[in-house]
């Protein structure tokens, strides 16, 4: 197994590096792109000098990209125009909000299809089944930004019970929980598109491995029902559940910008869209990077857990 | 005499502020003996420091009620710097402004200097002004100390104004600086010596930038300071003269100060001061409205225009106006006749209340604030459609159909904006619609702001602009657009008149002289109209009915901060 | 494992490499057991009998024509119907509310002042401009976007796919890696920096034909994004494809590779291309609205349901019905698409438990 992971892990670092060599062509490549000439840009002279040490712009043309990559491997990704702060700091303060936010809505999402896809799965066919079909094409349709200002019209201002946006109160008080309330509507407008896909796949699974010979056997040993779906069918439906969850990152992290910019917390896909505004483009390049490593390493994760967990996996 | 523009619900609240001291005087009166908390103010009337303004509307101060607490600030910034020296927005104001001090400050009810470092404003008459105008001399109170303790003193003035000198700095003021201070000198500790190039009757309003400490900065090369420690907040590093205390940057969107207890005018009411940064002003006002912030910019899109139980209105004209830029330098606008059919077919009035709520219409181009604004400028345009065709056929065009031609062209206009300003893309378009009643074809075209910047800065391809400006009160404003020399004069504007004006009236501090002066200029450039001042953007503020103390207005931009140590909320 | 654009994964009887799953006998099996009949129906016949049977996707289907119609004719509608043009505004009648009737005087067409009644079916936006009226214009915008953005992702996707799953070897290899990078950058991330450097790019927006034609731009870099989750799809149908018998019998016999191509191949992964694109509209359409919601998409004063929703987010405390209405455009539209999706899956998958 450990020869899968280190295989996995160095598959990985190529993968990493043709990502960068894609910034870094789009960065170069489009014409009068304004990090490449100093003029239009929000930076000053100092800012703009600094880019072009980053990117290597003094040097010769082949040299350019090993010289922004070294860079790069050193944890200097360049300064903010807007704070002057390093780019990798930007980042790294607003990863606690975005990696909250993402686990609680997977979390989220993971619970509700395994309930809902198990239900349809149960009851294939019935009317219980079409329900959740269609409340799941709801799910995919609906933009994630449109849920999240319907969830704050509702819930922040005609019921008043939660609050409108952030992460948490400002004054500090409440302790480490006063946070969690910030919490609940962002999870929801971010879950409910993956809850929507994954509900299909889960029913699929579950009714698959229902009619799998050895569920037909646990049946007939005489098993309870839900012995038979939650431990012998469930369980084997979950093992591909783990990659599909590492296929769904890059699909979390878009969400997730656009509930970061509706509830106003600061998280790295907020971070990206003001720089975006602000022409402050060493941090958007920033975040493009550490966001798509982000999404190799957690996929990274899900095919070892899922390597752990089911040896077909390893054998494939 | 010009007069500030004020709410009505401003004027019963200076009856109200006239009982609550009436109030606060009888309730000391009775009280023998004060709880006195340990580093704060003790309650009762606000301690108002010598050279301060006091008794006006926007300086009659309620006496501390209750010390302790903090206020939670909020606006649709991002926080970006705290080096006062690196920008001159108003969003920058939110640090800047509570951590260090200038030597003088502007009184909010005038706009006239009152001293805050300094001891007194420096005037001819009291020899702190040389009578050719061009040496000020500032005497420093004493005893001020920054906020890690070492003494303030001439030389850290000196130094503030030295490096503004370098370009490598970064610093929108090193331009100015250069082209109008000779040079700084401490005569001794306490008294600094300005000499100017030549007689800057705006020197006290303009050019008074917020003192930075030399014994941080010092051995900081120029060009480091903007990624330095001071500049992106640091408890140790950060340090000013001013009521608060830079104390931590809480996450990318909070960050707190703390009082600083031996602040000269008296130690802060409150403990700690807050900002938040809020996403949009409709986020924000629910913020206000769940007592999350206690102060927020509002705009039209806000539910409540009046103030309530909980929450205090107050609308004021911003420093940034809406303007239209016409490129004079080619057809069609280079006709004069033609620019102003197209101010005549404007309807302003209804183009700022859809556009900005509270938005203000003036005729000339000076900001409401100003000594030398005046109501009555001439020509003041109002719409009038069939003026504006007049004035199309005396320029020779003729009406044909539902549009305007002359040697078989029509008469289009290409209007350029940028984008991501959502009201300022509404008003394009309404601009749009308003001249295409009159017969005129338009083009709205955005771009990123960028690009934009760079069209109308360069003489490009562009018929009219749709942008901001952002102003100062003394009326030398004026300048910078209408001097031929002028550095926001970007569409090449030149007349001699105007320039010796201008000049004359850069010349002399007689507040009269220079009133009348202006008033001339305005005359001028509004005839001239190569440049429209659509109107000047408004701001509301809502604030808290917790917050005493706080009273935002055109002035003192967004949080009236010259008194923040008087600043206090309930218990 | 296939997914779509965004990574929602299809669960159509598409096996993977590396996910089996029990009782999953593969498709040559499948294909097998299909039953007695000795020719498969034509399947632009089963498509259509899937979304006749289906009511739901009947429905569905009946819901998209009409929103196209109503895109289509938008400025029929605004002539006829709703008597507004999509940039016309009244500064009088802001944010009124669905449903409300105005009277003024407009302009006739003989230059006279005549007395008009109207009506703001579904309200006004900020600048009193009616949203029915721009609601139509504004789905020709996102419905054009999403189409060209498919076209071009097809385009790309079909032809890397092909080339990978045909030629094998080290082109596949090359194909596959380039398509696993961009698959793991998070669109929205890419498609706001692509944004920001092109339209901040002072050579590309002085040109002409960045004036003229400008608004491509979005569909491209959508298009840049979107096409690898085909391209991967198309692969693996080809390789199986390839190992059947009679494109091995009609290699032999000489047939050239692109008639091969043309003819077996493509004929016979059409279905899951089909498949595909039904499910990739929708989340096109979302894409485009998200980006032009935050700004980098449609501009002043096109509407599109994207900057309609992002204008709507400062007014929302007192209409409402600004924010709802562009939102259940979107809504409809993709739904309707998405059933449609799920009928034609269902139709084409065998394995499918329906």
């Amino acid at each position: 197994m450990t020869r899968y992971i280190t295989w996995r892990l160095l598959q990985s670092v190529p993968l990493v590096f043709g990502i960068t060599v894609i910034v870094f062509l789009l960065v170069n490549a489009i014409p009068g792109s304004p990090i490449r000439n100093d003029s239009a840009s929000r930076g000053g002279a100092v800012d703009v000098e600094r880019t072009r040490e980053l990117l290597g712009l003094d040097d010769p043309l082949f040299t350019r990209y090993f010289t922004w990559i070294g860079n790069v491997l050193t944890g200097d990704l360049g300064n903010s125009y807007v704070t002057h702060r390093p780019v990798l700091e930007e980042i790294t303060t607003r990863l606690p909000s975005t990696l909250s936010l993402a686990a609680a809505s997977l979390l989220l999402a993971l619970v509700l299809s395994v309930v809902l896809g198990v239900i349809a799965a149960v009851r294939a066919n019935s009317i219980v089944d079409h329900s959740v079909g269609v409340v799941s094409v709801i799910g995919i349709s609906m933009p994630s930004f449109w849920l999240g200002l319907i969830l704050i019209m509702i819930f922040s201002v005609e019921l008043n019970v939660l609050p409108v946006g952030g992460d948490g109160p400002v004054t500090g008080e409440g302790g480490p929980f006063a946070s969690l309330p910030y919490l609940i509507l962002p999870t929801i407008a971010a879950a409910l598109s993956q809850v929507a896909a994954w509900t299909r796949f889960v029913r699929g699974q579950m009714l698959e491995a229902l009619s799998c010979d050895y569920v037909r056997t646990a049946r007939a040993k005489g098993l309870p029902e839900w012995v038979v779906v939650g431990k012998h069918a469930l369980r084997n439906s979950m093992l591909p559940m783990v990659t599909l969850v590492g296929l769904s990152l890059p699909n979390f992290f878009s969400g997730a910008l656009l509930v970061e910019v509706i509830f106003a917390r600061a998280g790295i896909g907020r971070l990206a869209y003001d720089s975006a505004v602000a022409r402050d483009y060493p941090v958007v390049m920033g975040t493009v990077l550490f966001a798509s490593v982000m999404v190799v390493i957690g996929n990274l994760l899900a095919d070892v857990v899922s390597s752990v967990v089911d040896p077909r996996v390893r054998v494939s | 005499m010009r007069t500030l523009s004020i709410a009505p619900s401003r004027q019963s609240r200076s009856a109200r502020w006239a009982v609550a001291l009436l109030l606060g005087a009888l309730v000391t009166a009775g009280c023998t003996d004060s709880n006195d908390p340990p580093n704060n103010s003790a309650n009762g009337p606000v301690p108002v420091c010598e050279g301060f303004p006091s008794g006006g509307d926007a300086t009659t101060l309620e006496p501390i009620g209750h010390t302790g607490g903090e206020i939670v600030d909020s606006h649709p910034a991002d926080v970006e710097t705290f080096n006062p020296l690196l920008g001159g927005f108003e969003v920058w104001e939110w640090s800047t402004a509570l951590i260090f001090d200038r030597l003088v400050e502007l009184n909010p009810d005038d706009g006239l200097p009152f001293a805050n470092l300094a001891e007194e404003v420096p005037t001819t008459k009291n020899g702190g002004v040389s009578p050719d105008e061009t040496e000020y001399t500032f005497k420093l109170r004493s005893g001020i100390t920054w906020h890690d303790g070492e003494p303030f003193s001439a030389a850290d003035v000196v130094f503030t104004y030295d490096i503004l000198r370098e370009a490598d700095l970064g610093s929108p003021f090193t331009a100015e600086v250069v082209d109008r201070i000779q040079s700084v000198e401490a005569v001794d500790d306490l008294t600094v010596k300005f000499k100017l190039t030549k007689p800057v009757a705006s020197f006290l309003t303009t050019n008074m930038y917020r003192i930075v400490p030399e014994h941080i900065l010092a051995d900081v090369p120029p060009a480091e300071i903007v990624e330095s420690a001071f500049t992106t907040g640091d408890p140790s590093a950060t340090i000013g003269t001013g009521p608060f205390a830079f104390e931590e940057r809480r996450s990318a969107d909070v960050f707190s100060l703390a009082a600083n207890p031996d602040y000269f005018c008296g130690a802060p009411a409150l403990d700690r001061y807050i900002f938040r940064a809020s996403q949009d002003f409709t986020g924000g006002y629910l913020l206000l409205q769940n007592g999350e912030v206690d102060v927020h910019s509002l705009d039209s899109s806000a539910p409540i225009t009046e103030s309530n139980d909980q929450i205090n209105i107050y609308n004021y004209e911003s420093i940034f106006s809406t303007n239209l830029l016409f490129n004079i330098q080619r057809a069609p606008l280079d006709d004069q006749r033609v620019r102003q059919a197209l101010m005549y077919a404007m309807d302003r009035e209804a183009l700022a209340t859809a556009t900005g709520g509270t938005s203000r219409v003036v005729d000339g181009a000076l900001h409401p604030a100003s000594f030398a604004f005046s109501e009555d400028v001439t020509p003041a345009y109002r719409p009038d459609l069939d003026r504006a065709k007049e004035l199309l056929e005396e320029a020779g065009w003729q009406q044909d159909g539902d549009s305007w031609t002359r040697d078989g062209e029509t008469l289009e206009v290409d209007l350029w904006t940028n984008s991501g300003n959502l009201p300022r893309e509404d008003a394009a378009a309404a601009l749009q619609q308003q001249w295409g009643a009159l017969g005129v074809k338009v083009n709205v075209n955005t771009e990123d702001i960028t690009t934009f910047q760079q069209r109308y800065e360069e003489g490009g391809d562009y018929d009219v602009s749709l942008l901001g400006f952002i102003h100062f009160f003394d009326p030398d404003d004026l300048n910078q657009y209408y001097s031929s020399t002028g550095a926001r004069n970007y569409v090449g504007y030149s007349n001699p008149e105007v320039d010796r004006l201008l000049a004359e009236g850069l010349a002399t501090t007689d507040i009269a002289e220079r009133t009348e002066i202006y008033g001339q200029i305005e005359s001028i450039v509004m005839e001239d109209l190569p440049i429209a001042f659509l109107w000047y953007n408004g701001n509301t503020k809502g604030v808290s009915t917790r917050v005493h103390n706080v009273l935002p207005n055109a002035v003192a931009m967004e949080l009236n901060r010259w008194n923040a140590w008087s600043w206090w909320v309930d218990g | 494992m296939a997914a779509t654009p965004d990574g929602h994964p299809m669960t159509s009887g598409v096996p993977s490499a590396n996910l089996r799953t029990p009782g999953d006998r593969g498709r040559g099996a499948r294909l097998a057991t299909r039953g007695p009949r000795t020719r498969a129906p034509r399947p632009s016949s089963r498509a259509w009998r899937a979304l006749r049977r289906d009511p739901l996707a009947l429905a569905a289907t009946i819901v998209l024509l009409f929103v196209i119609v109503f895109c289509a004719g938008a400025s029929l509608i605004s002539q006829h119907i709703t008597h507004f043009g999509y940039a016309e505004q009244d500064l009088t009648s802001r944010l009124v509310a669905p449903g409300t009737e105005v009277t003024l005087q407009h302009l006739g067409t003989d230059g006279e002042l005549e007395t008009v009644t109207r009506t703001y079916w579904l309200g006004a936006d900020e600048l009193g401009r009616d949203i029915l009226t721009r609601l139509a214009y504004g789905g020709r915008i996102s419905l054009a976007v999403a189409a060209g953005s498919l076209i071009l992702a097809l385009t790309l996707g079909l032809i890397t796919g092909v080339a990978a799953g045909y030629l094998g070897g080290i082109v596949d290899s090359v194909i596959m890696r380039v398509v696993d990078m961009v698959l793991s950058i998070p669109s929205l991330f890419i498609l706001l920096l692509i944004s920001a450097l092109v339209n901040n790019s002072a050579v590309i927006t002085g040109t002409a034909l960045y004036e003229n034609y400008g608004w491509l731009l979005l569909p491209v870099a959508i298009s840049l994004i979107s096409w690898t989750t085909l391209a991967r799809l198309v692969r693996g149908e080809v390789r199986l494809v390839k190992e059947q018998e009679y494109v091995a019998a009609a290699r032999v016999l000489g047939v050239r590779t692109s008639v091969l191509i043309r003819r077996h191949v493509l004929r016979n992964i059409m279905p899951v291309v089909v498949i595909w694109s039904a499910l990739a509209v929708p989340i096109l359409i979302i894409l485009e609205a998200g980006i032009s919601f935050l700004g980098f998409g449609a501009r002043v004063p096109t509407p599109s349901w994207g900057n309609m929703l992002s204008r709507s987010t400062s007014v929302f405390l007192t209409a409402p019905h600004v924010v709802i209405a562009p939102g259940l455009a979107i809504l409809v539209t993709t739904m309707a698409v998405n059933f449609m999706a799920n009928a034609l899956r269902d139709a084409f998958d065998p394995r499918r438990y329906r």
